[in-house]
């Protein structure tokens, strides 16, 4: 006979990790904790990057040419979290894909730094294709979170 | 294809939500897997490979297939391994029809795994799956994935809020008369405007729930099929397309890789009008605005017309190009199992044994799946009777 009864059993994985950046993204990285945002181009195709790639995936050819952009962007899409999950930040929050400079592709970072009254009002105080630029961190390490948040130029 | 390639069964479980699920992972497995074999009276011995598709590190567990003991081991039946984060089901069943078509197998089993049933919190583990350093701190579950096309979308297309909750009601009326489904509450277009706002611009109901429950699916050669089904379901064709991983990369206003995929797949098969050349179609929507996205990559029509596609009924069950008869995955997302689902629920309908929500006499229908950060992979079948 099948039993009614059922029990779960609870477990985890805290797993530690270290990547090496490489070249390219270390030369951004450091650039970061200079309040600096970089770009690198393509000399085949003519396209920028930010963040800075090692190699054009079209092209399929390493890039080595750099330029130092404005730190200004577009917001090409964003989304806000206004539900809570674990490890992931407290509500509500604005995360922007963000194209910063003359940049082929986005980058993911937060929008913050406007005025809202409620947590819904939001929606109505960011637009796509409105122009953001960096908020730096006081302590830099070379880190995407050395720009604490992407603010309304 | 060098061989002809037939779906012959489909077993399939209940879905609930995780917090219901009384079953264990094995349980589940065990239950679809003996169903796809009991209907056409076969044996798991029988089987020359089973391809398991799951995504690695979302169960608990880096490599699941290899604690369950359903899928023939015991048999000593080769065991494949596909991964390609929500698309898998749709690989998996690619895998399958390769090994067939190649001459290699006759019978091919491929299971769906409950990608999802162990997890006690799914955006947590679904944002391991972003790249570690540039986008996961950033706190992107697929929630907000979803999300950013729908922002995009909506503004790019002028689409109301309203029209986006319409999409959500229109699967969550279907899923009713699916006794498949999970969420199966009727939500009706007011409801999914009520519910909480969870990643804006997407309602509670607009996003597909955590469900728990597995898919099965058998694959023969055309000798095997006509020997052992008297309703097989033939694949017409099945390809696949993948494109750069990161999040930031992607521009949010259509599937422009569906769409490149969509093309090569109707040349293969000289479809030239998908609207009037498919009776069933299943897309991968977990979230509402996918729906409308994949409508038009799929060629159902033009650019930013998916939402008068859908008002003007035409997708309903009853309409000329009945999308997610089932309600899709925004009703039922069991993980891998649903994108295997999308194949499975095609196949039943063409078999004329989808229960509760069956096409009227469909010939030839259409299976999407998508998968990995923002839909770096699709896939696409063409199945007829
Ligand atoms: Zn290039």
């Amino acid at each position: 006979m099948a039993s009614t009864e059922f029990m779960n059993k609870e477990y985890n994985m805290h797993l530690d990790f270290s990547v090496s950046l490489g070249p390219a993204y270390t030369k951004w990285m450091k650039a970061l904790g200079e309040k600096k945002i970089l770009a690198n181009k393509c000399s085949k195709c003519g396209r920028h990057f930010v963040p800075a790639k090692p190699f054009c995936e079209i092209c399929f050819e390493p890039i080595d040419e750099w330029i130092e952009t404005d730190g200004e962007g577009i917001v090409e899409s964003f989304t806000i979290g206004y539900a809570k999950f674990r490890n992931l930040p407290d509500p509500p929050y604005v995360i922007g894909v963000i194209r910063v400079g003359p940049s082929a592709v986005s980058m993911v970072h937060w929008i913050a730094g406007f005025p809202y009254d409620k947590p819904e009002d939001i929606p109505d105080k960011i637009q796509i294709g409105m122009k953001v630029k960096p908020v730096w961190a006081e302590e830099r390490k070379g880190d995407l979170l050395d720009i604490r948040y992407f603010e309304p130029a | 294809m060098k061989h002809r390639v037939a779906i012959i069964s489909v077993g399939n479980t209940e879905y609930t939500s995780l917090r219901r699920e009384t079953r264990s992972k094995a349980e589940l497995a065990f239950a679809a897997i003996k169903e796809a074999l009991d209907e056409v009276r076969i044996s798991i011995e029988d089987i020359d490979a089973c391809v398991f598709t799951s995504v690695d590190g979302f169960e608990g567990n880096v490599r699941p297939a290899r604690v369950l003991e359903s899928f023939g081991q015991a048999h000593n039946v080769p065991l494949i391994d596909v991964n390609t984060g929500g698309s898998a089901g749709g690989s998996g069943v690619k895998e399958a029809v390769h090994l067939i078509s190649a001459g290699i197998y006759e019978l091919v089993l491929v299971y769906g795994s409950p990608t999802f049933n162990e997890v006690v919190d799914n955006q947590q583990v679904l944002n391991t799956a972003s790249p570690p350093i540039f986008e996961k701190p950033f706190g992107l579950g697929a929630a907000h994935m979803g999300s950013l096309y729908g922002a995009r979308y909506m503004r790019e297309y002028n689409l109301t809020a309203r029209e986006l909750a319409q999409v959500a009601a229109k699967n969550h009326k279907a899923a009713v008369s699916n006794p498949f489904a999970h969420i199966r509450a009727g939500y009706t277009t007011e409801e999914v405007l009520n519910s909480p706002m969870v990643a804006w611009p997407l309602h509670l109901y607009e996003i597909c729930p955590v469900s728990s429950g597995a898919v099965a699916m058998l694959f023969a050669s055309e000798e095997k099929a006509k020997e052992l089904c008297d309703t097989p379901v033939w694949v017409e064709a099945m390809s696949s397309i993948a494109d750069t991983f990161l999040s930031g990369y992607k521009v949010y206003k259509d599937f422009e890789n569906l769409k490149i995929l969509a093309q090569r797949i109707y040349k293969e098969v000289g479809i030239k009008k998908p609207r009037e050349e498919l009776d069933v179609v299943e897309i991968f929507n977990p979230f509402a605005p996918f729906e409308l996205l994949a409508y038009e990559a799929l060629g159902f029509c033009e650019e930013g017309q998916g939402v008068n596609l859908m008002k003007e009924g035409a997708t309903e069950i009853d309409g000329d190009i009945p999308c997610n008869p089932s309600g899709g995955v925004l009703c039922t997302n069991s993980g891998i199992s649903a994108s295997v689902t999308r194949h499975a629920e095609v196949a039943l309908q063409l078999m004329g044994k989808a229960e509760g929500r069956q096409v009227k006499s469909p010939e030839r229908g259409l299976a999407h799946s998508w998968g990995g950060n923002d839909g770096q992979f699709h896939t696409v079948a063409i199945l007829s009777r």
